[in-house]
């Protein structure tokens, strides 16, 4: 306690909590833009974070990663980009709920998840920090292979529609992840004598083309915006209606937050995985699932709520293991490192005021996305719906091509990001939804190098693949991977049943 | 349309593209593609015969006018491939006009006086984002005759 105390008297003076503003705006409006990550929010950052304190260097980074996660979702909502990979599924529900005339709803609904799902995984990071250091130890090649899978079976859920092309969307979305050097043998693989192709297809490049070039298209096309404008007399008082809305559903709440804390304790899994997962499952718990993708108050709260729970959870694994969960985390290994912080039990106890202090920061980052993200939200909001279509459509094109190229300072980025756009564009015609893809984009790297190196442990053994099921926690993934494959038939036979019996006795 | 059977003949076109790009790498590294390229053939066959079993029918590229996104597309295309030319600034300007100008005749009368003003405020958007990108994030960005 007097550990906490201390802590708080430092996070408490005037600098400290300017750096948590300015670095929550900082990074709120670094996540708006497609393309512009919290990684490279972070790497611009940190060169400025080695002349500074030690506490004051990683406040400004943790705000400024907490305000970028969040802020992911503004430009999910408005113009169905995901700001940041963490914000895939907030498409699925942002943007319908845009489209139709609910933004401001849909701003609000996602700040009040964003800042609930950040203050919890606070609470998890300072109550639970160990036991979860230790959980996440358990995680070797076979169980990644196996949380790729669980993962994959969210496919069912995200293929609008028809399972077998979503099934397909997400097999070609792995075959994308896989061009480039192998990981294991060192190959290039795929590039069809492009050596460019080599660097491999980067993400957030990917989703970019995927989702915002079908929609800009379409814009181009029918010359009007595709957002539409919230009545005016519905604004007052939204925000209170829609956070009671929001506080509506804490089953809902809950179910997001756990998730978001289990993955984003796994190195390597990220918001993005806990946003997909977070909102399949509330799809799956939902007794208005026919509402999803037309734009779902619940889908929306889970994404974002889940997504936002990862800023803290992969500190867990840094501060007490040394090991960096997701790009961001390493930036922030590095400037803990420069300053002479070693990660491990000791930082919780001789660092103990600046460890604190640290972890304290970020849920005050995550309570002051309140104020800042409804102001800013519906700033963005008024000047989104504002512009013509004719300067928006040409506006996102540039977002989206200095997005793609401020990666790897790359042109070949900014090509694959239009072949994709325009691919995406075409398959979404035919019934192929884009979330698969991203589904497959993302899990592919970790379901080919679990599987691999898996193999690999398995040589010595007369059955190599039986090194897959070997431990406990492969099995419960299995376990949890059938399940999630069979309940929703099981589910489905079992309302046809249901219905037939009711039409009979009717 | 029979969308089922285009999304059957793409999925095996892209099963084709993928499976003749393979090279002669180790098994490490070829056991994994090869299982994601037969899964999706087998899908793709799978979707072709629901295509002669239950088809889905439905209007394709019935949104918005087909010749104006088609040349969006390729505004873009020539956007993006004449910057390593002409550099960020120097074809984003000229190509963000041109949509522009292209999008705005569609649903208004577009006076020269209109695209004299649009010219200069597009002129201005893409000096803030230039200088955003260049100078506050430290991206390279394309310079084109610009270069040093």
């Amino acid at each position: 306690m007097d550990i906490l105390g201390a802590a708080l008297q430092q996070l408490f003076i005037p600098y400290h909590l300017m750096l948590v503003l300015v670095g929550t705006t900082v990074g709120l409006f670094v996540g708006a833009m497609p393309g512009l990550s919290a990684t490279m929010a972070l790497a611009v950052l940190l060169p400025f974070t080695f002349t500074m304190p030690a506490l004051a260097g990683l406040i400004a980074l943790g705000s400024v990663y907490m305000g970028a996660i969040y802020g992911g979702a503004f430009a999910a909502i408005l113009i169905n980009a995901p700001g940041t990979p963490s914000s895939i599924a907030t498409t699925f529900e942002g943007y319908p709920m845009a489209k139709a005339g609910r933004a401001e709803e849909a701003i609000s609904a996602a700040t009040i998840a964003s800042v609930l799902g950040g203050l919890f995984g606070v609470f998890a990071l300072l109550v639970l920090a160990p036991p979860l250091a230790a959980f996440s130890l358990r995680f070797g090649p076979p169980e990644y292979f196996w949380v790729a899978i669980l993962g994959l079976t969210l496919i069912g859920g995200l293929s609008g529609g028809t399972l077998i092309k979503g099934l397909m969307g997400g097999a070609l979305g792995v075959l994308i992840s896989i061009i480039g050097v192998s990981p294991i043998g060192g190959e290039s693989r795929f590039t069809y004598g492009f050596p460019a192709l080599q660097g491999g297809v980067e993400l957030i490049v990917a989703l970019i083309g995927l989702f915002v070039i079908p929609e800009l298209l379409v814009m181009a096309g029918t010359g009007v915006a595709a957002l539409g404008k919230t009545p005016l007399g519905r604004t007052r008082g939204l925000f209170l209606r829609t956070a009671k809305k929001v506080l509506s559903m804490p089953g809902n709440l809950l179910r997001s937050v756990v998730i978001g804390e289990i993955v984003s304790v796994i190195p390597g899994a990220g918001g993005n995985i806990a946003g997909l997962l977070a909102y399949n499952e509330a799809k799956r718990a939902s007794k208005h699932p026919e509402e999803y993708g037309k734009g779902s108050l619940e889908g929306l709260v889970a994404s974002e709520s889940s997504n936002n729970v990862t800023v803290a959870g992969s500190m867990v694994p840094l501060l007490t293991l040394g090991i960096p969960g997701a790009p961001p985390d390493a930036l922030i290994l590095g400037a803990m490192l420069m300053h002479g912080l070693r990660p491990g039990a000791e930082l919780f106890t001789t660092q103990g005021a600046l460890t604190y202090g640290f972890i304290l920061s970020m849920g005050l980052s995550a309570i002051v996305m309140l104020p800042i993200g409804l102001l800013g939200g519906r700033l963005i909001y008024q000047a989104v719906i504002r512009v013509p279509p004719y300067f928006l459509v040409p506006t996102v094109a540039t977002m989206a091509i200095l997005g793609s190229y401020a990666l790897r300072n790359n042109m070949t980025d900014v090509m694959i990001m239009l072949v994709l756009g325009l691919l995406g564009y075409v398959l979404k015609e035919i019934g192929f939804h884009p979330a698969p893809i991203a589904l497959g984009l993302i899990l592919g790297p970790i379901a080919e190098t679990g599987f691999v190196q898996s193999r690999l442990m398995g040589s010595a053994y007369a059955y190599p693949y039986l090194k897959l099921v070997e431990s406990p926690l492969s099995q419960i993934l299995v376990a949890l991977s059938v399940l999630a494959i069979v309940w929703p038939m099981f589910a489905s036979w079992r309302q046809r049943r249901q219905q037939a019996g009711g039409g009979g006795s009717a | 349309m029979n969308t089922d059977a285009i999304g059957a003949a793409l999925g095996l076109a892209l099963t084709l593209a993928f499976w003749f790009g393979r090279g002669s790498w180790s098994p490490l590294s070829a056991m994994f593609p090869n299982a994601v390229i037969v899964t999706l053939g087998l899908l793709s066959l799978g979707l072709l015969l629901k295509s002669f079993l239950r088809p889905t029918i439905r209007a394709v590229f019935a949104e918005g006018n087909r010749l104006r996104i088609l040349l969006t597309a390729a505004v873009l295309f020539m956007w993006i491939w004449s910057m390593n030319y002409a550099g960020f600034y120097l074809s984003s300007v000229v190509f963000f006009a041109i949509m522009t100008v292209y999008i705005a005749a569609a649903s208004r009368r577009v006076t020269l006086r209109n695209v004299g003003v649009w010219v200069v405020i597009v002129a201005a958007e893409v000096a803030v984002l230039h200088y955003v990108f260049a100078n506050l994030l430290s991206v390279r960005l394309p310079m084109g005759p610009f270069a040093p």
